[in-house]
């Protein structure tokens, strides 16, 4: 082939501007981490690396969703908890008010008045709140859910709705306990325990103790339940944590540059700059047949 | 030998002959760096004596030449890789115009940075699941509205993004008819210089290299394609239609499509019919106005409809804190005009499906699940996947567009260099000549010197015997 002048000068700028680019694109994946920019750079990986951050945000949407049901649940738990207490401590009163020993005056007078500080606290305990919201009141978060009115009878201003929270794709937790069915028996049992000892009506006794037994243990089943679903919120969050390693590993391999990697292709592709550089100034600087001609 | 004048006669030719081969040596050292220059070269006949001269003086035996002269400067040219090289050019040129336009959109998007569309969508999806898990939370309230601007806002400025590049591909398809116009005019120009040169038998090699330039450049343009006749005139079609023919030109000219006003086409003036080539600039600005920009414009639009129509909807069927009726969250119809209802405050957000219950978040958690809903492309797919086909094939596009540059480059370089190789300037070879011609000029000189020497004996020695 006929090489002229302008083609070598040419061919060597066009392959100094291909080496260039080419270290170019390494330092750029070098220095921003990223082993492309722009979707186009590499289609398929950033459709991949598109959705594993889509993935990451909504998981991290889950894990938001479910601590805080985790908290809620916890202040129920707590709650609850203290309320079996006191259920037992009235239990426990009752019985030593059904004991022969115990006189109609202590019945009528310490053991009722004891028993009416049991239900005050009850009464303060079922209206909890967490983070401004009374947490038995089912869907009513801003009315108190109990008290009791001019007669001493227990009101509940809540209502009996459930609150579903989602806490993964298709995981639905309830996270509250609804007062009216879980706590409202248990007061009014004592409640009824309590006027039977100002009667000091024995016989009455007995079977307000019957009811008082049953709230309690129908309180205890209701906290048993509340505590899995707790659990069930925990096992998810931690699952989510686990399944968020794991994407976040694959997003690092879709489109993390290898620095290793890149750093080698780099000392090779310098290299290979220098030697067309090196090759070219020798090549464009040669001297021509004119500058060996005699004149 | 015949006679001394004759002789010095044949010296002169020579001296002449050789002087002429050293201007073309010199025109082509001097465009030894021009574009689209043609080296040439004179080529040099041998003179045969006149008949009658040659009957005269021949005494001896054989036909005695008469010398040289330069019998046409002679244009090197390959009009094969002209014609090649033309069609990859005006294919070349495409790709990369649709790959540098291409490359603008993705950059206006940045789909991959956390200042995307996808990343606005999924944090305003969050934003409606945090507030239903804590609904009377008011900064969770503001947290919604203000995920929700930022969303409406990436739909805007995106959508705004594509329609200004819409703008630019008009003006830049008007550049482009501006200059098919003014090149088709100089063809046509240098088709009468051309004619005018061959009729009193002369090479116009330079005027035919400033036209194979234009030619070139109007394949690049719109894929022209030209034929050379036999007066050495070119005609010059674009599609099949006449650009140029002889010294005639059809002009183009640039109008507001009738069927969208903000679009431009480009007409014949002759017969008002569209141009539109598949191949060249013009070729590949088409494309990417007519093809591209709608594609995602219509995909922005048609999810910012979707995600109006569905919020909307929901929203209106809830309940505020206080009990009031909730209304529209959005206002607006498409990507461009999406936007939060302007009254909308954050104790506006009607998130409960019951008059009375403020820690019911239904409608929240229901607008969250609209994320997963698939309302797109006839209910196969959900907005989020929507729009990441949406970036995946335009990512696949920009990729073919790149790589068919690359690979057109590379076939257009080498062509490019088969082309120089035969019409190029070679400095060595020049010198090469130089020196070849001046040893000939030499000679002849020499030879000259020879004859004056000889004339000089006749003319001032002879016939002066006895006398000193």
């Amino acid at each position: 082939m006929r090489i002229t002048n302008m083609m070598s000068a040419n061919n060597l700028v066009q392959h100094i501007q291909e080496n260039q680019e080419q270290v170019y694109k390494i330092q750029e994946q070098i220095a921003s981490e990223k082993s492309f920019e722009t979707p186009s750079e590499d289609p398929l990986n950033a459709s991949a690396s598109m959705k594993l951050k889509s993935a990451l945000l909504i998981s991290q949407g889950y894990q938001n969703t479910a601590s805080t049901v985790n908290e809620w649940m916890s202040a129920t738990d707590s709650s609850m908890d203290q309320l079996e207490t006191l259920a037992n401590n009235a239990i426990n009163l009752v019985l030593s008010g059904l004991d022969d020993g115990t006189s109609s005056t202590e019945r009528s007078t310490s053991m009722a008045t004891e028993l009416t500080e049991i239900i005050n606290q009850a009464i303060d305990l079922g209206n909890t709140k967490y983070k401004d919201s009374y947490i038995f009141s089912g869907t009513n978060l801003n009315d108190q859910p109990f008290a009791l009115d001019e007669n001493g009878a227990l009101t509940y201003n809540g209502n009996s709705s459930t609150m579903v929270r989602g806490v993964g794709q298709s995981s639905n937790v309830v996270m509250n306990v609804a007062g009216d069915s879980s706590i409202s028996p248990l007061i009014k049992a004592m409640i009824d325990a309590r006027d039977k000892l100002k009667l000091d009506d024995v016989d009455g006794l007995s079977v307000s103790l019957e009811t008082l037994q049953n709230a309690f243990t129908s309180l205890s089943n209701d906290r048993t339940a509340s505590g899995a679903r707790a659990r069930q919120v925990t096992n998810s969050i931690a699952a989510m944590k686990e399944t968020d390693t794991t994407l976040n590993s694959l997003l690092n391999s879709k489109e993390n540059t290898d620095l290793a990697d890149a750093a080698v292709v780099l000392k090779a592709k310098q290299t290979a700059l220098q030697s067309v550089l090196d090759v070219g100034s020798r090549a464009l600087s040669a001297l021509n047949l004119f500058d060996y001609l005699q004149q | 030998m015949a006679s001394l004048s004759s002789g010095i006669n044949v010296a002169l030719r020579a001296v002449l002959s050789q002087t002429q081969v050293m201007e073309v040596i010199e025109h082509n050292v001097a465009n030894a760096n021009t574009e689209g220059y043609h080296k040439q070269s004179a080529v040099l006949r041998a003179v045969s004596m006149s008949p009658s001269t040659a009957t005269y003086y021949n005494y001896g035996s054989g036909q005695l030449g008469a010398g040289v002269t330069v019998s046409q400067v002679q244009r090197f040219t390959q009009s094969f890789y002209d014609t090649k090289y033309r069609s990859v050019a005006s294919e070349n040129s495409s790709w990369s115009y649709q790959s540098s336009e291409l490359t603008r959109i993705e950059a206006d998007f940045g789909d991959l940075s956390n200042t995307g569309l996808s990343t606005a969508l999924d944090e305003f999806w969050t934003s409606w699941q945090d507030l239903a898990a804590d609904p009377t939370n008011s900064s969770l309230r503001t947290m919604v509205l203000s995920d929700a601007s930022a969303l409406t806002n990436k739909f805007n400025s995106n959508s705004q993004s594509l329609v200004a590049l819409q703008q630019d591909q008009n003006t830049a398809l008007k550049d482009r008819a501006d200059e098919v116009n003014s090149l088709a005019k100089t063809v046509a120009d240098l088709n009468y210089q051309i004619t005018q040169a061959y009729s009193v038998n002369q090479q116009p090699n330079d005027l035919l290299d400033s036209r194979d330039l234009a030619l070139d450049r109007l394949a690049e343009l719109a894929g022209a394609v030209s034929t050379t006749q036999d007066n050495g005139q070119v005609i010059v079609t674009i599609n099949g239609h006449l650009l140029v023919s002889g010294q005639n030109t059809t002009e183009l000219s640039t109008q507001t499509d009738p069927n969208d006003a903000s679009i431009n086409q480009i007409v014949w003036s002759d017969n008002g019919d569209t141009l539109s080539p598949q191949t060249g600039e013009i070729g590949g600005i088409l494309k990417v106005r007519d093809e591209y920009i709608p594609g995602q414009l219509n995909a922005l639009n048609q999810m910012a409809a979707t995600l109006i129509d569905q919020v909307n909807t929901l929203h209106s069927s809830g309940y505020t804190q206080d009990g009031s009726d909730g209304g529209n969250f959005f206002s607006g119809t498409d990507a461009t005009n999406i936007s939060v209802l302007d009254t909308l405050t954050a104790k506006d957000l009607a998130i409960s499906s019951s008059k009375t219950e403020v820690g019911n978040s239904d409608i929240a958690a229901k607008i969250y699940n609209l994320r997963s809903q698939k309302l797109m492309n006839g209910n196969s797919q959900s907005i989020g996947d929507y729009y990441n086909d949406k970036v995946t094939n335009l990512a696949l596009i920009t990729e073919t567009a790149k790589t068919n540059k690359s690979q057109d480059s590379t076939v257009l370089d080498a062509l490019d260099e088969q082309r120089q190789s035969v019409t190029g300037v070679s400095l060595d070879e020049e010198a090469a000549n130089l020196t070849t011609t001046q040893k000939a000029y030499q000679a002849a000189a020499r030879l000259m010197n020879t004859y004056d020497e000889m004339l000089d004996i006749v003319i001032n020695q002879m016939g002066l015997v006895g006398r000193s």
